[in-house]
């Protein structure tokens, strides 16, 4: 069973917003206009966030990317009373819409704000919508909903696998954002392959999860910014 | 458009529109368009690879496509078709330029496809210009309509009086209309770009014999310096620079490259830096020529390299000494002169390392020498042609096709002066002034393609006016821009994902590589492909033409040069094959193994650096310093570039990553400046040129200048559809038109202006995420 | 107190409705006979040995088994029984290069949230007519089996062992996202 995990270098990533897009395209994220987003009800799975640090001029910005952190120990999933949020055994944080009543308790509960509230129906204004992804679900009115990690890339990788007769191989799946992350920030696999590329990063001693005094245990894995020191 | 290209299907009964999407089934990657609609496999993917045209930067995409729903109208009623969409945008692994990698710009390309203000056909206008009165017309009135123009002014002995103005258009496409233009007689392809590239292409020639774009080796250097080129998020090849980017800073075990980043402006590059330098704008080339002094003053510079491989160097040396001591140069560039010696010495002392300049550096009137002086920091240190340094990518062999001949037609005419000449050089302002003069000649049809001058011309310039003189206007864009909003005739391109076109890469990656863009999807409208409709009207203008552009079809154009590529890349085999395997993979490159040995040991380029001498000038700004005491810089969008993105939901959705503004303008003032000004976030203030004014609400930006102002460009439409139009403030409008002389660049950083208060206007909307991780972030 | 009464009948009525209206919907969702524009009669194409795939032909390749497009029904009724009224009405189609507005027997409405994906079915052995019942005995097509989640998730904890990650047999994930 894959565990999976993502793995994001704060030291790459540079804020460009690439993973932000890929996401609303991949996931049929709608475009909410100028009203609803001064609202603050922009939908996003994935945000970049900026954190200034010092004064003028020494100022510097960080940017961390944040989407669901798929916890382990997800706060999210207790307070549900339908059970439309749960664990997946692979590891996700699921959310399942046909269940999701809309009660918003697990986004009042999610410390790091990822899941997404749809106040309204969505509209695309013709012909923007045959750019909309089959095989993901439309969401409607007084739904829940978050970050997949691309489920429906991991299943399209597994039923390559299965037919091929194989195991689902490191780098097989790769959710949006990090297929297009253009400095290679963010790496995606089974946390539990010790051998994967997410599982070789996750090692590093710059490894931090966000909010971990929290006990969460995100499947999200930062790498904080580095320092040059002098050779 | 043929019947049988619509499959009329109601089959799934009326309100079913979800039915049994599941996920599709085997990657069937890169596939070339080869398979009609009919014989898609419903719920498959289909991969098209081609190029993205959201930048000039030409990174390489692969499309996702699926047979997909759609309503449309076939003979006044609407139905229900089936076809081939296009659902996702990739990267394509394969193109040496971008592996793989896309950015948000190039993400979003899907929303120019299905954009819904996209024009579906030729328009005539039928009112006065400006009042948007327009009918539809057929392509064959269209053509008529232009052939007869153009037939007339040759008659007229006036070919000369067509100008065809362009932004920077990809490879063969450039080349027909080059060809065009000169089998017509008129020698006026004029080519704008707002963030153009004159200056570094003049610095480069005037130094190393070669007027292009250089490559820099980021993945390998060690530490790099950058000046004013935000080179992650929109300077020349973003992707290409962040991939490089990564790699240097975690790509190698044991080794972190330093970047060092000079600017203005606290950009995205420079949130990226390791170090930024905040330096008083137009003086990079000080700042470099200080470091160059001390490099040579403690012997830290690459001797056996200066000796064998450049030229001036002594003259250069005393130049550096003599004229810009650190103390000095800090006075000039306000970097404390500890700094400027550190620098120096961590630049000379960790090799490979890089220094690359452009953006707001390049945009001043002494735009030329601060590249120049940047450049001589890469010759001291021997970095031209290694790893980790700058090199010039090779083109790909295309080969040459016969040049089109004078003719009797067309001899008088070409030896007309170009209208954008002066003494050799071009000059955008004195473009525009002769067209509003007629002299040497008055111009009698203006052709607009990938170009925006109404938008992206400062109208300081009286670009108006200018046009108002002109007789007859035909705009090829997709959309109503403001430029096209303004034709008597609008002939609108396919989108880029609809058409045939390719590009190579300028900067590329190193290694010879053009991208091949095919029809992704079939075209939505009754557009037509510019390049056919110039072949069309080329046919029928007469025969001498038809001889030059002998082409039923731009694909024809592009399969022949192709066939040039396949001789000389000499691969053998069938050329069918070739081309299918070109269609398949998106284009041609050198394949890798043979890549490293012509990177890794190229010959080693010659310098020269007396230019540094004979260009050196200090910046010059327009606007009296007590009645305008803030410099003005402007910078492309991350979301907009120069203002071409700005009609996708996507990108006006999506939060600047340094400011978190969406769907609006703003303007970046330090928060003590503020306070001076009394206005705080969110207040709308003017900002006043000597040459127009703008208002924009406030974002206290602890990374400006307190003498600056920063404003985006990419919003303040007066057009180009509903996303677009009516939205935030163009700063371009409030610029002095002033210029680099040599290369005639236009000097965008180099205006002064004045805040004040303004009544409010709106609000500014902000992202603004909760901030609950900022101890862990810390750690 | 008698308002509250009526209050009480209201509230139970509109509840009764609300019940009874949902429970029709998705009654008329999981089972009927819809009324198509053609007499087509599957009994008798499977009866000719036609194979299930031969009409459907992505049900083995593709999420969706598709349905046969004009042209293909016209490949065999050029000749087979063209003089008959029913294939006159399809050649009327073609003619008019129309596809046939057929009537959707089985499916999932959107906000069931279910995708589903036929090739899997196919691929792991699943017979047809496990869950489309015997449709070779049908003259027309009805919805002989409703697709309730319980229904699916029967069957899926039934061949559990067959899964490749049998823990995901009923995981949510498998269908809805």
């Amino acid at each position: 069973m894959a565990k999976w995990g993502m793995v994001i270098d704060l030291d790459r990533c540079t804020g460009c917003e690439a993973c932000v897009i890929a996401c609303h395209a991949e996931n049929n994220l709608p475009i909410v206009g100028e009203e609803e987003s001064a609202k603050g009800r922009q939908h996003n799975w994935i945000r970049v966030e900026r954190y200034w640090e010092g004064e003028y001029p020494h100022i510097r910005a960080r940017f961390i990317p944040v989407l669901c952190q798929q916890c382990d120990h997800a706060p999210c999933e207790p307070v549900c009373p339908v059970y439309a949020t749960y664990h997946n055994p692979e590891g996700l944080n699921a959310q399942v819409y046909n269940r999701c009543i809309g009660t918003r308790f697990c986004a009042n509960n999610c410390p790091y704000t990822v899941r997404v509230f749809n106040w309204f129906d969505h509209h695309w204004e013709k012909p923007l919508d045959e750019q909309l992804n089959p095989d993901v679900s439309i969401r409607t009115r007084g739904m829940m909903e978050k970050c997949t990690f691309c489920i429906q890339r991991i299943h399209r990788a597994r039923h390559q696998a299965e037919d091929e007769g194989r195991d689902i191989r490191d780098g097989d799946v790769q959710p949006a954002c990090v297929q297009s992350c253009p400095t290679e920030a963010m790496v995606f696999g089974d946390l539990d392959d010790p051998d994967s590329r997410v599982s070789q990063r996750a090692r590093s001693r710059r490894a931090f999860r966000l909010l971990e005094e929290l006990g969460t245990e995100p499947s999200v894995i930062y790498l904080k910014g580095d320092e040059w020191v002098e050779p | 458009m043929k019947r049988r290209e619509f499959l009329i299907t109601t089959t799934l009964g009326a309100g079913a529109t979800v039915v049994l999407q599941g996920c599709g089934h085997r990657e069937e990657r890169l596939i070339p368009l080869l398979v009609s609609e009919e014989q898609l496999v419903p719920g498959a993917q289909y991969w098209t690879a081609s190029v993205c045209r959201q930048c000039p930067a030409g990174c390489g995409i692969v499309v996702k496509t699926m047979l997909g729903e759609a309503t449309t109208t076939v003979d006044g009623q609407t139905v229900r078709v089936k076809r081939r969409q296009a659902k996702k945008i990739e990267g394509n692994p394969d193109h040496p330029l971008n592996r793989g990698r896309l950015c948000a710009r190039g993400q979003a390309g899907l929303q120019v496809l299905y954009n819904p203000d996209r024009l579906q056909g030729p328009l005539r206008r039928t009112g006065p210009r400006g009042s948007d009165q327009y009918v539809e017309i057929t392509w064959e009135e269209a053509i008529r309509l232009l052939v007869e123009r153009l037939q007339g002014l040759r008659q007229r002995h006036q070919a000369h009086a067509l100008v065809f103005l362009t932004g920077r258009l990809s490879k063969h496409t450039r080349l027909l209309v080059e060809r065009f233009m000169r089998a017509y007689g008129s020698p006026n392809h004029i080519t704008y770009e707002l963030f153009d590239d004159a200056v570094e292409r003049r610095a480069n020639e005037l130094t190393m014999g070669r007027e292009a774009l250089a490559t820099y080796d980021l993945a390998r250097a060690r530490y790099v310096l950058s000046f004013s080129a935000p080179f992650l998020e929109t300077w020349r090849s973003p992707v290409y620079y962040s991939l490089g980017f990564g790699s240097m800073r975690q790509g190698r075990p044991g080794v972190r490259g330093k970047l060092v980043h000079v600017e203005p402006r606290f950009s995205l590059t420079a949130a990226s830096a390791d170090e930024w330098l905040p330096i008083n704008p137009g003086t990079e080339g000080t700042l470099a020529m200080g470091l160059a002094g001390i490099i040579i003053e403690e012997n830290l510079f690459d001797r056996a390299f200066i000796e064998r491989h450049t030229r001036g160097f002594q003259a250069f040396r005393q130049l550096a000494r003599e004229e810009y001591p650190p103390e000095r140069v800090s006075e000039i560039t306000a970097i404390p002169a500890e700094t400027i010696v550190r620098l120096a010495r961590e630049f000379a002392q960790h090799r490979p390392s890089l220094a690359l300049g452009g953006g707001a550096a390049a945009a001043h009137t002494n735009g030329l020498f601060n590249l120049i002086a940047i450049q001589a920091l890469n010759a001291l240190v021997g970095n031209l042609g290694r790893p980790g340094g700058l090199s010039f990518t090779p083109d790909p062999p295309f080969q040459e096709f016969p040049p089109v001949p004078e003719t009797p037609q067309t001899r008088e005419s070409l030896r007309q002066p170009r209208l954008d000449r002066v003494d050799g050089a071009t000059s955008i302002p004195a473009l525009i002034e002769r067209w509003r003069s007629g002299q040497p000649y008055a111009v009698d049809t203006l052709f607009l393609y990938e170009v925006n001058p109404l938008f992206t011309l400062p109208p300081a310039l009286g670009v108006r006016e200018a046009l108002q003189k002109i007789p007859f206007i035909v705009s090829f864009s997709s959309f109503k821009d403001e430029s096209a909003a303004w034709a008597d005739l609008i002939l609108p391109d396919h989108t880029y994902l609809e058409s045939w076109w390719d590009e190579v890469p300028e900067p590329g990656a190193g290694q010879p590589a053009v991208g091949l863009a095919q029809p992704v999807v079939k075209p939505l409208y009754n557009t037509r492909l510019t390049s056919d409709v110039l072949l069309h009207v080329a046919r029928t203008i007469g025969d001498d033409m038809r001889a030059a552009l002998p082409w039923e079809r731009f694909e024809d154009f592009l399969k022949e040069a192709y066939r040039g590529l396949h001789r000389a890349v000499g691969e053998g085999g069938d050329f069918e094959h070739f081309w299918e395997e070109v269609l398949k993979n998106g284009g041609w490159w050198m394949p890798d193994d043979q890549r490293s040995s012509l990177t890794d040991h190229p010959e080693p380029q010659t310098f020269d650096f007396s230019p540094a001498l004979s260009h050196r000038r200090q910046p010059t700004f327009a606007g009296d310093e007590r009645a305008y005491p803030f410099h003005l810089h402007i910078y492309p969008s991350i979301a907009f570039f120069d203002g071409r993105g700005a009609n996708q939901p996507w990108l006006q959705e999506m939060p600047d990553p340094m400011t978190t503004v969406a769907w609006g303008s703003w303007v970046e003032i330090h928060p003590r400046t503020a306070e001076q000004l009394g206005v705080s976030e969110g207040d709308w203030v003017w900002i006043e040129s000597p040459h127009g004014r703008i208002q924009a609400p406030v974002v206290l930006f602890p990374g400006a200048r307190p003498d600056t102002v920063n404003i985006p460009v990419g919003q303040g439409h007066q057009a180009y559809g509903r996303y677009a139009k009516d939205r935030g403030a163009n700063p371009v409008r409030l610029l002095t038109p002033l210029m680099e002389p040599v290369s005639g660049g236009l000097a965008w950083a180099a205006t002064r202006v004045k805040v004040s208060k303004a009544p409010d206007r709106g609000r500014l909307v902000t992202v603004g995420y909760t901030r609950v991780h900022t101890e862990a972030e810390r750690r | 107190m008698v308002i509250r009464k009526r209050v009480w009948f209201h509230l139970a009525v509109i509840v009764i409705l609300t019940f009874l209206g949902s429970g029709f919907l998705l009654w008329s969702l999981l089972a009927g006979t819809p009324e198509q524009p053609i007499a087509f009669s599957h009994k008798v194409h499977v009866e000719k040995q036609i194979a299930c795939t031969f009409c459907h032909q992505y049900a083995d390749k593709s999420p969706q088994a598709g349905l046969p497009s004009v042209q293909l029904c016209m490949t065999c009724h050029q000749v087979i029984k063209a003089d008959s009224p029913e294939i006159q009405k399809v050649r009327a189609y073609l003619d008019q290069q129309r596809e046939i507005p057929w009537a959707r027997v089985y499916g999932f409405p959107a906000h069931a949230h279910v995708r589903f994906h036929h090739q899997r079915h196919v691929a792991a052995g699943i017979d047809c007519a496990k869950c489309h019942g015997d449709v070779g005995q049908m003259a027309v097509a009805e919805r002989a089996i409703r697709h309730t989640m319980g229904w699916c998730v029967e069957c899926h904890k039934q061949n559990r062992s067959r899964f490749a990650k049998p823990r995901l047999a009923t995981d949510c994930l498998t269908c809805h996202y």
